[in-house]
């Protein structure tokens, strides 16, 4: 594994640890509205069925008020019940719906439901089972004071249980009502003695003298909110942890097939660059076993040649086979050695050096100087050559080869030209060496860099310079070509050497 | 054997090579004339009598030619198709007179039509036995359409 991809790791182990704090801190505060979402739910459920109960508490108690009772004073105005009768299960309210709750409570028992706490709370109470504890004696008097409000709800623990407690004020007291809670004197004797003390008597009208209260058990209700809230948010959380381990993995595997991919790409290039090398090298070996075969079958030719004209007394033959068994094996001689030259360029690559192209290609010259005065030659020079990267000596090479070429290829021009030139292409600078000399056919403007590829067998040097320039500029990563437009019309000879 | 000259076309760029077989050809006599050019296109310019081989008397199409595969300008294999797709030449004898013993050439010559593939012999007497061979067999012996 790379060092590269080791950094991207501990980035996205970074990002990871990041992304999961705040998510996990997201998940919180969406479990907590959630769980408040669930317990309101839960509550105001509760509550709804707790008012429904005393709803129909009070509307028993109207019904008392307001039915039974005139009913009642009829009976007595008729005399046909005693002006003193009292009977609080038959004529209390608050009596009656108590032992009504305690009948419902009973009932609820029978189907399994738990008992529902009713309570009605009075500061004044006849029956001592009413009376207010200090807390319901501070929301009788709150009721009185603040008539719009007419409900009074709160979760309330006893014994580390839950439950809803809601309240609401007990009727108004009205004249009517005065009958029996009166002055004490004034009510039916029949009260009177059912009830001592004044508990119960000097109310006022327009007051509210007491309260009924109901309380819920609600610790399983609520336990449920946290079981579903906790469960919602563990969904989520899993949810989440697999989004961001598939966003990981995601990243990771992308950037792994990124570098795979680099590297098959990579690898199909070198495939392919070795493929041409060995190519390259299967015409090499061709070319080599032709090339140097032809003076040995020369010299072995002429050899025999000469045998025979000692034989035959042709003495006047035989300098001249003498000179060409001495001239191949010469040729020999020059074929191994530009060889050689040549095997080393692509291996040889002296360290690159920011050269004056002004001061290489002026010593290029001094060292043609008696072949060029030989042609009567002379060199023109682009006037200010630029500096450029390369190999100083193969470099030199290159220019004294394209010279040297230029100066072969002459032909019978009267008036020999040369220049060394340079233009500028899409902000690239192409070297070029041009001459007025015998001109290339456009047909071999590709076969002249090939190996001991001659247009002229006649011609000097073994076929060898033009694949020695080619090799020296694509090793320095450059282009060589040639421009030509046929014979007898001069031939330029460009390349390139990137810069920097 | 009718006692017509025969004419045979060396297509050789090396000149010492050249020497050699017409020394050799003319040792031993079974041609009047031999005309040697030095690559693909003077090859072809004379089998199209084209240029400054025009003149079809002086320049027949010629009974023989031996051809040499690496040639500058127009490479011998190219000849070689250009004789054996052109109808008025495809009869011609050619006979692929190499130094190159590479399989792939001897293919593509053989692929091409060439009538026979000889390599240069290093020694001399070879060399010498080759050329008398060849010239009797595609001269004296082979029966020519024309």
């Amino acid at each position: 594994m790379s060092h590269h991809t080791l950094m991207t790791f501990a980035e996205n182990g970074r990002r990871f640890i990041w992304m999961a704090v705040i998510s996990v801190a997201g998940i919180a505060v969406l479990a907590v509205i959630i769980n408040y979402a669930i317990a309101t739910y839960f509550i105001n459920d509760a509550e709804d069925k707790i008012r429904n109960v005393l709803l129909s508490h009070r509307g028993l108690h109207l019904y008392i008020q307001n039915v039974m009772h005139p009913a009642f004073y009829n009976a007595q105005d008729e005399g046909s019940v005693s002006q003193e009768f009292y009977s609080p299960e038959i004529l209390s309210s608050s009596y009656i719906v108590r032992n009504m709750h305690a009948f419902y409570n009973q009932e609820r028992n029978k189907e399994g439901l738990p008992e529902i706490y009713y309570k009605m709370a009075s500061v004044n109470p006849r029956n001592p089972v009413n009376k207010a504890d200090k807390f319901e004696s501070a929301l009788i008097r709150m009721f009185n004071e603040n008539r719009d409000v007419n409900e009074f709800k709160e979760v309330i623990n006893i014994d580390g249980k839950k439950y809803l407690y809601y309240a609401i004020p007990f009727l108004e007291t009205q004249n009517r009502c005065l009958t029996c809670h009166g002055k004490r004197d004034k009510a039916p004797l029949g009260l009177q003695a059912v009830y001592q003390g004044q508990g119960g008597f000097n109310e006022k009208t327009g007051v509210f003298r007491s309260i009924e209260s109901i309380r819920v058990p609600i610790s399983d209700e609520i336990s449920t909110a946290f079981v579903l809230t906790f469960s919602l948010s563990a969904g989520l959380f899993v949810m989440f942890l697999l989004i961001v381990v598939n966003r990981l993995l995601k990243t990771v595997v992308n950037e792994k097939t990124a570098t795979l991919e680099a590297e098959i790409a990579e690898r199909r290039k070198r495939e392919d660059e070795l493929e041409m090398k060995n190519a390259e090298l299967e015409r090499f070996t061709y070319t080599v076993s032709h090339d140097l075969k032809s003076p040995i079958i020369t010299i072995k030719g002429f050899a025999g040649a000469l045998e025979k004209d000692l034989q035959d007394g042709r003495y006047e033959r035989m300098p001249g086979d003498l000179k060409r068994v001495s001239n191949a094996a010469d040729k020999m001689n020059d074929l191994l050695h530009d060889l050689l030259e040549l095997s080393t360029i692509g291996h040889v690559v002296a360290a690159m050096e920011k050269v004056d192209m002004k001061l290489l290609v002026d010593d290029v010259l001094t060292q043609l100087a008696g072949s060029l005065k030989a042609h009567d030659l002379y060199v023109t020079m682009h006037p200010c050559l630029p500096y450029v990267y390369c190999d100083r000596r193969r470099m030199a090479e290159v220019v004294q080869n394209l010279i040297e070429n230029a100066i072969n290829y002459m032909g019978d021009q009267k008036n020999p030209q040369i220049q060394f030139g340079m233009r500028q292409e899409d902000g690239m600078k192409i070297f070029f060496v041009q001459d007025n000399g015998i001109g290339i056919d456009e047909r071999y403007h590709q076969t002249i860099f090939g190996l001991f590829n001659k247009l002229d067998a006649k011609s000097d040097g073994t076929g060898i310079g033009l694949a020695i320039v080619k090799r020296i500029i694509e090793v320095h990563g450059g282009r060589v070509w040639v421009e030509s437009d046929g014979l007898g019309m001069g031939s330029r000879f460009c390349f390139t050497v990137p810069e920097g | 054997m009718n006692g017509e000259p025969l004419t045979i076309l060396l297509v050789e760029d090396n000149p010492d090579h050249a020497e050699l077989v017409m020394r050799n050809m003319e040792d031993f006599q079974v041609a009047n004339t031999i005309i040697h050019v030095e690559d693909g296109e003077a090859a072809l310019d004379y089998l199209h009598a084209r240029g400054k081989y025009a003149d079809r008397q002086q320049f027949p199409i010629p009974h023989l030619m031996l051809l040499d595969l690496r040639l500058p300008k127009v490479d011998g294999l190219e000849v070689l198709k250009e004789v054996k797709t052109t109808p008025r030449l495809q009869a011609m004898p050619v006979v692929i007179l190499t130094t190159s013993d590479a399989e792939r050439d001897m293919a593509q010559a053989y692929e091409h039509h060439a009538n026979s593939y000889v390599t240069k012999p290093v020694n001399f007497s070879e060399f010498s036995r080759l050329l008398k061979d060849l010239g009797f067999y595609w001269l004296a012996w082979n029966k020519r359409p024309w």
